[in-house]
């Protein structure tokens, strides 16, 4: 068991992609939901422990184990030293304010995690931690005024909540090492860097595995329905090819950024009039419970792929009994016992009720990401610097999200960026989400092109 | 045939929301203003909606220590009381907004008025921002809703007939005011001639506030009723009202009843184009959607173009003067080389805001020969700039092109590109031909920016560009030890500064004055044997080809390139900036560039805010947008008008002349 960061974990670029402008669900659910992603940090330790499970087992620590205990209401009693000396400086770039580009949930969950590993963890290594935010707009320009603006800062890191545009190049230059919640766009996928959670290509991968492998599902017949937009063509261009090289037959239903109810009905219908065995969404979070309806009135029973973004309780509360028979790519469909943990930190930061806190959002994402850094910072032999946390996580001793193994980051050259080459999968059923393949993480590598 | 009629239903509720074309067309009839911001109003109102029934709050769409009135827990609120409210708001707001904003620009250059409804937009889609994050709700129905089988393959939705019906009605009520009663007689009067209407005693400024309520009206009625339908997303009615303005425009703004239809078939011809991409393997995979829509668009606005009207009012609306002389070249010299200057010694931040600076003035200039010098107004040149960006990624990276072989070419690619766009102007003025090329410029980020093929994925790393680099020397803004080289910062100044030379060298050609006097009067122009069309077609590939430079700098700058830089906000930001700066000037090129979000001008504004302990934080962009707006108000003409305006009364240089602008 591990930290559970759900919902829009992986497939946070699969919402940001419909049209990128991300949504989160205006009614935050205060009840946790049931499933967690695979942007899971840690392994199988103490669930009691916060600290335990956001630390990989064979990196060599046990520091955290032992640092922080947790009670049942999520109150964490310190037993390790606090934090002193030179801050370790992590420059944070989010994306804010703009209309349709406004994530705030990140630096919410990084400003938590921060004061969770200052207060609890004994920060990186014994040195507190210390971020300085920056606010790119959803420009090119800003993203390049926010790198050189933390160049200047000297910091020891940049991590990225959404940040459209990363300027690699400053980063690069300034031998700043660059940690990202979610790839993007296309060329996040082959940067210099390290990202977190899987974004739309391992998504598209492992769905197009578990829907065509002969240890899965091993179904033919596929339809796609997907949208008119740039960013869904980039991800339809993954998908695509990999349910044939599975040996599938696809058809591809095409509809608009922005659909009624009615639209969606239309295009579950003329996915179901390829009579395929099993149909993918590509639709965010905005299309899933009319999509979910449209499946359920049309009595179709070919199952249905999506991202975790269907899986946000907005959507379960609203499609009921539609939701049956939907898989969720990223999603373990179990619950988490360190959300307490979370709700606690996070609602010092907004002043608000630890039940309010959205656990299905960004926010989970956020402290998942500082706590993963953590954890391969808690790792290293020698002294916490950048370069060194993120060798580590090339080397192979960052935690693969999900289930808390080495993290194989660049293992396929061709997307060298990305750390998560295998997810989850959660099947909604009467009950809610439970897991699916029984819990196994499954692979997108034998089927992303190369 | 099943499938393609199946679709055909399924997209009437589509189609009919469409119709907040009708509140565009009550706007446009009422105050000769294309009213960019109703969309934004129909989200604002659905909102407000949600609030009321969800929260029992009402959410105050202006800054202040309040976010929102809370009617307290005991208070329940009827779906007729939240309906009310939500109307009365939406009424409300156009009523404000036109008398604070549009009223005082009634005789202003269409421009100006282009300019100020992309603050308001800007402004109301921050307030949805601040007051609501990127919240997606889905709201109860207020329409009866369920599917109706036709047959087991054809289903109906039934709000969609209900919101068809709704809006037939609306705009059968809306035609028989218009022809029936003399208020809506009067309106049509004052929208043919002001100046007739005023001397038959109707006040043009009350009509035009009617109007603006009865248009806020329509779109918070949209707002409400149709929320529903959809999730209920920031950008969810102004994205709709892309193709609600094309349909306004088949109407030309004057025709309830056509921009209804237009509207909603429309909505139903986007539907089928999924079963036709299955069956057609020649219709492009990706942006045929929405692409085909506004390509058809603006060919029938080419061919009928002539047809569309034209506002009279009171006062001619005039661009600001065109300078018969360029400013001294001493200024000139003194201010490239103080740019020059301060990228040799700028910090790296600073420098990036310089940067955006010369380059947005690089992207003004383009704006200056089109709509400065020949009276054209395009909202495609993002999309025309982003067309370069691609075409240097590709020549550069398949096919190994050089620098600065690469970039001239990607520029003239672009070049063709804005010819094509510019076509339509052929036949089309004013804020019609400003609809035409946002057809235009969608259709390009349609057609090209959606295609793999020309736009990379992840297979390509997407679109990257390498440094630029003459006889060895690297021009590039970074290197693997440096953030920031002042080498890049010198070769974009020498490149603008020679786009600005060029420019101003244009105005004092034979070709620059042929453009003034197309400017002036098409008529007249052609009178004394000057090619119109040849003159605009012209125009159109030399503004282009000026944004392609300044899209491939944009490249380079950042090493890869993305859609998302050039969509339809880039380009209403650049119109609106350039404007404001001065749209006949290089001059005026340069204060735009000064003013760009993230420019130098900004950053100045930001430290020294940030110095008075002031932190804008996510009201930036309110903050922004409500600077926008007062300055288009104020300053109708430009900033850089109001300077030759200075030095016209000073004496220092002879007034000049007003050319016609365009209206």
């Amino acid at each position: 068991m591990g930290i559970g960061v759900r919902a829009r974990g992986i497939v946070a670029t699969a919402c940001l992609l419909t049209a990128m402008g991300c949504t989160e669900a205006a009614d935050a659910p205060s009840d946790a939901g049931q499933s967690t992603t695979a942007v899971t940090v840690a392994p199988e330790s103490s669930a009691a422990s916060t600290a335990a499970s956001t630390t990989a087992p064979d990196t060599g620590s046990d520091t955290a184990s032992t640092a922080a205990e947790t009670d049942s209401t999520g109150a964490v009693e310190s037993t390790v030293a606090a934090p002193t000396g030179e801050p370790f400086v992590i420059g944070v770039v989010n994306t804010e304010g703009a209309p349709g580009l406004d994530f705030p949930e990140f630096t919410t969950a990084f400003e938590a995690a921060a004061e969770h590993i200052n207060r609890d963890l004994g920060g990186f290594k014994g040195r507190p931690v210390q971020l300085q935010p920056c606010i790119a707009k959803g420009s090119p320009e800003s993203s390049q005024a926010c790198a050189q603006e933390l160049a200047e800062q000297q910091v020891d890191l940049v991590m990225l909540g959404i940040d459209i545009f990363v300027a690699y190049p400053t980063y690069a230059a300034a031998g700043i090492p660059v940690i990202g919640a979610v790839p993007v766009l296309p060329t996040d996928y082959t940067a210099d860097a390290v990202f977190i959670t899987a974004g739309n290509l391992v998504v598209q991968g492992s769905t197009a595995n578990a829907i065509t492998s002969p240890d899965y599902l091993g179904l033919k017949r596929v339809a796609v329905i997907t949208n008119d937009s740039a960013q869904l063509a980039s991800a339809l261009g993954v998908l695509t090819p990999a349910l044939e090289k599975g040996g599938a037959t696809v058809t591809v239903v095409t509809g608009g950024q922005t659909e009624t109810d009615a639209g969606y009905l239309s295009l579950m219908q003329e996915a179901a009039d390829s009579d395929p065995e099993a149909i993918v969404s590509l639709y965010g979070e905005t299309g899933c419970v009319a999509l979910m309806r449209a499946r359920r009135d049309l009595g179709i029973t070919a199952p249905v792929f999506s991202n975790t973004s269907c899986l946000s309780k907005r959507v379960t509360d609203a499609a009921g009994d539609a939701a049956i028979g939907w898989y969720f790519a990223g999603a373990t469909g179990e619950d988490n016992p360190d959300d307490d943990v979370v709700r606690r930190y996070v609602s010092e930061i907004t002043g608000g009720d630890p039940a309010d806190v959205d656990l299905n959002g960004f926010t989970t994402v956020g402290w998942g990401e500082l706590i993963s850094i953590w954890a391969s910072a808690d790792s290293l032999d020698g002294e916490v610097s950048g370069p060194a946390i993120i060798e580590a996580f090339r080397a192979g001793r960052g935690t693969q999200l999900g289930n808390g193994d080495p993290a194989p980051c660049g293992q396929v050259e061709a997307y060298k960026s990305v750390c998560t080459f295998s997810i989850p999968f959660a099947q909604f059923t009467a009950p809610g989400a439970a897991p699916a393949f029984g819990g196994e993480m499954i692979s997108a590598v034998e089927l992303l092109p190369a | 045939m099943t499938p393609y009629v199946a679709a055909l239903f399924a997209g009437i509720g589509a189609g009919a929301v469409r119709a907040l074309a009708l509140g565009v067309v009550t706007t446009f009839r009422g105050s000769g203003v294309v009213n960019f911001s109703h969309g934004a109003i129909a989200t604002w109102t659905a909102y407000v909606f949600w609030d009321l029934r969800t929260n029992v709050s009402y959410p105050f769409p202006f800054p202040g220590p309040w976010d929102a009135y809370s009617f307290g827990s005991d208070v329940r609120m009827t779906l007729v009381s939240a309906t009310v409210l939500s109307l009365l708001t939406a009424g409300l707001l156009n009523a404000v907004i036109y008398l604070l904003v549009f009223r005082s620009l009634r005789s202003a250059p269409s421009l100006a008025r282009v300019v100020a409804g992309v603050g308001v937009l800007l402004y109301v889609q921050a307030m949805i921002t601040v007051r609501f994050e990127a919240a997606s709700v889905r709201l109860s129905p207020v329409l009866p809703h369920g599917v109706i089988k036709v047959t087991n393959r054809i289903l109906l939705a039934v709000d969609a007939v209900w919101l068809v019906a709704i809006l037939a009605a609306l705009a059968a009520l809306l035609w028989l005011l218009s022809r029936y009663t003399r208020i809506g007689l009067a309106i049509r009067a004052a929208s043919e001639s002001e100046k007739g209407a005023a001397l038959l005693g109707f006040d043009p400024d009350r009509l035009g506030l009617w109007c603006w309520v009865a248009a806020g009206l329509l779109a918070g009625l949209v707002g409400v009723i149709a929320a529903p339908m959809f999730e209920l997303t920031p950008l969810l009615f102004t994205e709709l009202l892309i193709p609600a303005l094309g349909a306004a425009l088949i109407a030309r703004f004057t025709s309830f009843g056509i921009a209804g239809v237009a509207g909603l078939a429309i909505g139903m011809a986007q539907a089928v184009v999924s079963p036709l991409q299955r069956d057609l393997s020649w219709i492009p995979r990706h942006g045929a959607r929405d692409g085909l829509v506004f390509i058809t668009i603006a060919i029938a606005m080419a061919v009928v173009g002539k047809r569309l009207p034209t506002r009279g009012s009171l006062e001619t609306g005039r661009l600001a003067t065109v300078s018969r002389r360029p400013a001294p070249r001493w200024i000139t010299s003194v201010l490239v080389a103080a740019v020059l200057l301060a990228f040799a010694t700028l910090p790296s931040t600073w420098g990036s805001a310089l940067l955006t600076s010369v380059i947005f003035t690089g992207l003004a200039l383009s704006l200056v020969v089109l709509t400065g010098f020949t009276g054209q107004i395009s909202l495609a040149q993002a999309a025309i700039a982003g067309i370069a960006g691609f075409s240097l990624s590709r020549l550069t990276m398949r096919f190994d092109v050089p620098f600065p072989v690469a970039p001239v070419l990607a520029a003239l690619v672009a070049a063709a590109f804005g010819v094509l766009v510019g076509v339509p102007a052929l036949r089309v003025r004013g804020v019609n031909l400003a609809v035409v090329t946002l057809a235009g410029g969608i259709a390009v980020q349609e057609f090209v920016f959606k295609n793999p093929d020309f736009v990379g994925d992840v297979s390509t790393g997407g679109a990257k560009v390498p440094p630029p680099k003459l006889f060895g020397l690297d021009l590039g803004l970074q290197s693997a030890t440096s953030v920031y080289r002042p080498q890049f910062g010198l070769f974009v100044t020498v490149v603008v500064a020679l786009l600005g030379i060029a420019v101003s060298n244009l105005h004092r050609s034979a070709t620059g004055r042929r453009m003034l006097a197309v400017r002036s009067n098409e008529n007249a122009a052609a009178a004394v044997g000057i090619n119109a069309a040849a003159t605009k077609l012209l125009s159109f590939g030399l503004s282009s080809f000026i944004a392609g430079v300044a899209g491939t700098l944009v490249a380079y700058r950042f090493g890869s390139i993305s859609d998302a830089s050039f969509n339809l906000f880039a380009s209403l930001t650049l119109l609106a900036f350039a404007y404001l700066g001065g749209i006949t000037s290089v001059a005026g090129a340069a204060i735009a560039g000064l003013l760009a979000a993230d420019g130098i001008g900004f950053k100045a504004m930001s430290a020294g805010w940030s110095r008075a302990g002031i932190d804008f934080g996510r009201w930036e962009l309110v903050v922004g947008a409500v600077g926008l707006v007062i300055t288009a108000v104020r300053y109708p003409q430009g900033i850089a008008g109001v300077g030759a305006g200075l030095r016209s009364r000073l004496g220092r240089q002879p007034a000049e002349r007003g050319a016609a602008g365009p209206r």
